[in-house]
């Protein structure tokens, strides 16, 4: 029995890294950055609190600028981290980066986004994977 | 040192609604995705940026 699901397992890997077969990859992928999980650590000292109602809202502060090791942003590596919050209920907003090409001082290599009713209204634009969470 | 969990609902929808081919994250093949109706669009405008203290 244990055989069979091996050999069943091992194609279905095989098939998943044919081009025909993008499609089992990318339920993969999605299935992959479903959580993160993992440790961070950095030099220096870092406090982040939140609490976080589905991603809807949230309360809470903090700052990491360190290193993450674990699975996270879809990929399961040790790689640089940032992220920094401000939640209010009302409004909150975050500032998240995963890889080494992520500098604080470049908007651009974050996700930002606004959440909290006002956030929501206001700002509303946001990719999917950062809407709820 | 830190401990991170965190669970993206909307992947895990995602996930669920992509074994019958519907792309809710628009992120099949592609590093990041967008909501189905921005798909291939660009941004309207950057994204708001607080100036926070810390």
């Amino acid at each position: 029995m244990r055989q069979h699901v091996g050999r069943a397992l091992a194609m279905v890997a095989c098939l998943a890294c044919l081009p025909g077969c993008a499609y089992l990859r990318h339920r993969g992928e999605d299935a992959a950055e479903i959580v993160d999980l993992g440790a961070t650590w950095a030099k220096s000292p870092y406090v982040s609190a939140n609490a976080c109602l589905l991603g809807l809202a949230s309360v809470g502060a903090g700052k990491v600028n360190g290193r993450f090791v674990g699975l996270g942003d879809g990929r399961a590596a040790a790689m640089r981290h940032f992220h920094r919050n401000v939640g209010l209920l009302v409004w909150s907003y975050d500032e998240l980066g995963w890889g080494e090409g992520v500098d604080p001082e470049k908007p651009e290599t974050l996700e930002r986004y606004h959440i909290g009713p006002w956030g929501w209204l206001k700002y509303p634009e946001r990719r999917p994977a950062y809407a709820f969470g | 040192m830190g401990l991170v969990f965190n669970i993206r609902f909307a992947e895990l929808f995602d996930f669920l609604m992509g074994w019958t081919t519907f792309d809710l994250c628009g992120d099949d093949g592609k590093k990041q995705g967008d909501w189905p109706w921005r798909k291939n669009k660009p941004r309207k405008k950057p994204v708001y940026r607080p100036k926070l203290p810390y």
